[in-house]
């Protein structure tokens, strides 16, 4: 048996299309779990920020506080979320470890100090950019494919158990995504209120896939999307970690020795006076250090620098090839949901 | 994966069969065929390292999940492993690209290991800082693993909203109750169990969390830091051995040509045929030579442009005569009729042809027209052409041969030569080095504050250090001695005479084979480059002589060093006031509390600061102001004494035989100093110093004189401290931080698992009740 769980139908019309920022806001405009497709729409980028430093505000302080305590409320989106904490700990420390000492040192020990720390600074930020950004190269053409956002998020009502230290402020809220399960994607969140138009998501993705039956729309195209996302997700991963590696490596090449990032230093040794200068001198230097990573003085150096630029384009580019290109159109069709999408001779999987 | 199902049924607890417009159509009987799976699921064995079968077969399966996931069907669990795995593959490919990067071996090995600790210690802290506390005081594993029903391993607490603790058996839920203190006979005793396990799980789990950043990056580097002497060792160790075996097999002919070198010979050849119809010029000769094999030297691309640039020049030929540039440039003369004049007219001497055109054209010069018509002939009789690269190509392929063959001998002389004295880290004259100033300093121990004045140049903490260790029986004072002697012993072994013997030998084959082969094919200037009796700045010579230097150098600033500190002891025993008093008499002079401690602080002075300069200006210098007497007696004392008071410290059991040789090293390094920079006559100039001198008695130059010198040891010392320091400065704030974390993160450990006033209340009401 099929059930249909709550939400079906009960999206609040009356949310306006502007971030709600805070518990408070938060709790005038959401009295349910609410996609925030249309606030994304409006705000592309301010959403995520906020999104992302509610997020990072509750990882330091909310999370831990109701970790440590051992709370019956804490959940995994909690444990997740925390994640963050050591992303960032660890890279002010990893930068830490190569620079925290060096001004101890003096001389000739200091500025081979400080010129390895630097890059290993760099390095960190590099990474992080390299990850961070590299998955965009995936998931945006999808995006403009399909329609099929596998970042769009969520806001998700959470009423938690009475405890010892809080038996009446209950409500709080988490910032989710949609797709941020494949086993269970939060399908309901897709589904517009009544009528025609309660497909119309769906029937969008099927007609940017090729499929015009309108009515049967999110029954065909549900699983072409889970789909879609797991290819996403694979290639997204792991094209990043090769990103993020070459990212590292361009900030490990000598032209950034060539520069301080302490402005005494910036001011004394290359003249750099305001930030616009700055910007120059470190955009040259990283134009130097690219050029240094494929065409590298040293034969080996250079093949080996090619290679790993050439792997992270290769796979995100497999990657685009797989999520952009549909190679089992009939997949979708009635005749094959009904033989292989449930199939009563195989056990299925209920939770 | 966030739990949505209970979410969704926290907050809309309305379950409602599905509308008919989802399954409108397709008309499937499901009521047979959606069933629950079996219960398959059990709780794994609990360990704190796993087994590597284990580990080699969840690897198998990730990667066989990766072909599935690029067709779209994974699960949340798979992606979550695919991601683990992506990231230990992207960082062993940054590993492997900064390896080829990396010039020194040490460094490159050491991008391995850091990607080894790192991932090591992501695993290990939360096991051995959270986990294995935890599991020991309260008997919950909060990274208790078990494997489903679809046979996928996951953390029992990794979603406290997902209760699994059904799985733990009635023995293991006694277990722990027992460690938690949950009170015996009351009902619903594995409830309040299972509700303090889960408890103490989400406390450990955020304290992971919150610790890990932290110390992961520091246990990595302290792991990193701890690791890289044992592989400094086996690298020095393996490149000594490795070294020494190449270079003996290729001098027994054993070795074949080296790929590169036999690539370079193909790209030569290929382009030799390629370019065989060009005219040999000064471009051509700069490509030629960039394809020829390297041979590692400074001056032999010029040397073998000249010598290709002189075998083209003896293969050019005289130009044709070009009769209307000729009759261009005559007209300038004499402009009328000159246009008239043929070939036939312009051959035989000058004169004849004077005569001729005089006759047939009526062309008479005057003097200076005559002198400009003369010019313009010759110039025109002297125009060549210089040949095409066939005709010089296969001289040029032999030259290649005999570079190749050279530059394959050089190889192995060079590694054999670097493995030993390189001028790089990770060498094993680095690594000696390295051991004799950690030995030294660890053995004055001195606060961060003495260090810093060591490093500053303040050599009294170090003289003050010494004296302290030669009071009473002089153990401490023994013991620093006979370990660096023994340093310097290992040392005196693998870079003494039988090195220097091994290198003569091979450069000397090496050389010679080229020379001859070169000679043969008509390089006789290069080849008299490459070895020549009589040459100073020859291919082989510079082998050798760098080979030598290296060696001495840091020989001589370790001799240098045993002396200072045999000079110190000597001094505060007494022993060297007494040699001065008996050495000032023996030349006449008249012996003052004065002259003597002028003369001990001279004795010390020139070990701690002079350099090779102050040697050859007899330390009349201001900084030492000696006489010429006052300059013997010092150099004397220094380098012409016995060794009999540094033989008397050495512990010769503690070392065995090995310490006399360093001490007849000692020996005849004093003597050859005697020889050499003590005793030069005294009207040497500092400008005749620097070149090249001949005495009666032996021949040296500023680079040997220099090496004989070795470092003084304030210097010496300064560098040592800097590098004791800055390890101990690095060593202490990231082993603080490590040990601070540890502690912080052990101490909030203690505090989990503990029962809050409402679970105890809890208990009591449940008591009470049952």
């Amino acid at each position: 048996m099929v059930y249909q769980l709550g939400l079906q139908g009960k999206i609040n019309k009356n949310i306006p299309n502007t971030i709600a920022f805070g518990k408070k806001e938060a709790q005038q405009k959401y009295d349910k779990d609410t996609l925030l497709d249309k606030e994304l729409k409006k705000h592309p980028i301010t959403l995520p920020i906020k999104i992302q430093t509610n997020k990072l505000a509750n990882a330091f302080t909310k999370y831990p506080k109701k970790g440590l305590k051992g709370s019956k409320n804490a959940n995994f989106y909690e444990f997740l979320t925390m994640g963050t904490v050591p992303y960032l700990a660890g890279s002010a420390m990893m930068m830490a470890v190569f620079n925290l000492a060096s001004k101890f040192y003096k001389n000739e020990a200091m500025s081979s100090a400080l010129k390895l720390g630097q890059k290993m600074a760099l390095g960190v930020v590099f990474y992080g950019i390299g990850k961070t950004l590299s998955k965009k190269f995936i998931e945006k053409p999808l995006k403009w494919r399909y329609g099929i956002d596998v970042n769009v998020p969520y806001i998700k009502k959470i009423d938690e158990l009475p405890e010892e230290d809080n038996k009446n402020n209950l409500v709080t809220y988490e910032y989710h995504k949609a797709y941020e399960s494949v086993d269970f994607p939060y399908w309901n969140l897709f589904y517009n209120d009544k009528g025609e138009n309660r497909n119309k998501y769906f029937a969008d993705v099927a007609k940017k896939m090729g499929l015009s039956d309108a009515e049967h729309a999110d029954q065909k195209v549900k699983h072409k999307i889970r789909e879609k996302i797991v290819q996403t997700k694979t290639f997204s991963t792991l094209s990043s970690y090769l990103w993020a590696a070459v990212g590292v490596s361009i900030a490990m090449q000598k032209p950034f020795e060539d520069i301080s990032f302490i402005p005494r230093k910036l001011k004394l040794d290359y003249g750099v006076t305001n930030p616009l200068k700055f910007v120059k001198l470190f955009g040259e230097k990283f134009w130097e250090s690219c050029k240094s990573f494929v065409n590298n003085n040293d034969k080996k150096c250079k093949i080996a620098g090619r290679v790993l630029l050439g792997s992270a384009i290769l796979v995100t580019l497999l990657g685009n090839f797989k999520t952009l290109f549909d190679f089992n159109k009939d997949r979708g069709t009635k005749s094959q949901a009904a033989t292989s999408l449930i199939d009563k001779n195989k056990e299925k999987v209920v939770c | 994966m966030t739990n949505l199902i209970n979410g969704i049924l926290t907050n809309n607890p309305e379950i409602k069969p599905v509308a008919s417009q989802q399954t409108k159509g397709l008309n499937i009987d499901t009521s047979g065929s959606v069933k629950p799976l079996k219960d398959r699921g059990r709780l794994l064995p609990s360990r704190i390292i796993g087994s590597p079968a284990e580990y080699v077969k969840d690897l198998k399966k990730d990667i066989v999940n990766i072909g599935k996931a690029s067709k779209g069907k994974a699960n949340d669990h798979e992606l979550g492993r695919l991601n683990d795995l992506a990231m230990k593959a992207g960082s062993l490919a940054l590993a492997a690209y900064l390896f080829i990067k990396n010039p020194l071996k040490l460094s490159k090995t050491m991008e391995f290991v850091g990607f080894g600790t790192f991932f090591a210690s992501m695993a290990l802290w939360p096991k051995i800082s959270i986990q294995a506390p935890l599991r020991a005081r309260t008997g919950v594993d909060i990274h208790q693993k078990y494997i489903d029903s679809q046979g996928r391993k996951k953390m029992l607490f990794q979603d406290p909203q997902y209760d699994l603790t059904d799985m733990y058996s009635k023995e293991d839920l006694n277990r722990i109750g027992k460690k938690l203190k949950v009170s015996e006979n009351i009902p619903d005793r594995e409830k309040f169990i299972k509700q303090r396990a889960k408890k103490t799980a989400v406390q450990g789990n955020t304290l992971w969390m919150l610790s890990a950043g932290l110390a992961n990056p520091v246990m990595s580097a302290l792991a990193c830091n701890v690791a890289e002497k044992p592989i400094n060792k086996i690298i020095e160790q393996v490149s000594l051995v490795n070294s020494e075996k190449a270079l003996n097999e290729f001098l027994n002919g054993n070795l074949k040509t080296n790929k590169q070198v036999i690539n370079t010979l193909k790209e030569l050849e290929k382009y030799l045929a390629n370019n065989a119809d060009k005219t040999v010029d000064n471009r051509l000769i700069e490509q030629i030579i960039k394809l020829l094999p390297d041979t590692n030297s400074v001056t032999m691309p010029e040397e073998i442009k000249k010598s290709i640039k002189k075998l083209a020049d003896a293969q050019a030929t005289k130009a044709p005569l070009n009769l209307d540039v000729l009759k261009s440039k005559l007209s300038k003369i004499f402009p009328d009729k000159f246009s008239l004049l043929t070939e036939e007219d312009l051959t035989g001497s000058v004169n004849d042809i004077l005569n001729r055109i005089k006759e047939k054209y009526g062309i008479v010069l005057n003097n200076k027209q005559k002198n400009d018509f003369k010019k313009i002939l010759k110039q025109a009789n002297q125009d060549t052409v210089q040949p095409k690269l066939s005709v010089i190509s296969e001289n040029i392929k032999n030259l290649g041969e005999s570079l190749g063959s050279l530059s394959n001998g050089r190889k192995y002389i060079d590694n054999y030569i670097n493995a030993r004295v390189g001028d790089k880290s990770g060498t094993y004259i680095a690594n000696q080095w390295t051991k004799v100033c950690n030995k030294l300093i660890k053995s004055l121990k001195l606060n961060e504050k003495d260090l810093k004045a060591l490093m500053n140049g303040d050599v009294t903490v170090m003289t003050s250090a010494i004296e302290n260790m030669t009071a009473g029986d002089c153990k401490k004072y023994n013991k620093l001695l006979t370990k660096l002697m023994s340093y310097i012993s290992d040392y005196e072994q693998k870079t003494g005479k039988e090195f220097i013997t091994a290198v003569e030998n091979s450069a000397k084959q090496v050389c010679e084979s080229a020379k001859t082969a070169l000679n043969d094919n008509g390089f006789e200037t290069l080849a008299h480059n490459i070895k020549s009796e009589n040459a100073a700045g020859t291919m082989e010579n510079l082998i050798n002589n760098y080979a030598k230097e290296r060696a001495l150098g840091a020989k001589s600033s370790f001799y240098r060093l045993i002396q200072l500190l045999d000079l110190i002891k000597q001094d505060k025993s007494g022993v060297l006031t007494d040699r001065v008093k008996q050495a000032l008499e023996g030349k006449g002079k008249k012996v003052s509390t004065e002259s003597v401690h002028r003369i001990v602080n001279a004795c010390k002075k020139v070990l701690m600061e002079s350099t090779p300069t102050d040697y050859v200006e007899k330390l009349t210098t201001s900084k030492f102001k000696l006489d010429a007497d006052e300059y013997k007696i010092v150099m004397e004392l220094l380098f012409g004494g016995s060794e009999a008071t540094v033989k008397e410290a050495l512990e010769t059991t503690a070392s065995g035989g090995n310490l006399q040789r360093a001490l007849d090293g000692l020996k005849e390094y004093k003597s050859e100093f005697m020889k050499k920079v003590a005793n030069w006559q005294s009207d040497m100039t500092p400008e005749l110093s620097r070149r090249t001198v001949t005495t009666a008695t032996h021949s040296m130059n500023g680079v040997e004189r220099s090496n004989l010198a070795g470092k003084p040891m304030n210097e010496f010392l300064s560098e040592a401290a800097e590098q004791v320091f800055n390890s101990r400065k690095w060593l202490k704030i990231f082993g603080g931080i490590m040990i601070a974390v540890t502690a912080a993160t052990l101490i909030i450990g203690l505090t989990f698992g503990r029962k809050s006033k409402a679970e105890k209340q809890a208990e009591e009401e449940s008591k009470i009740n049952g």
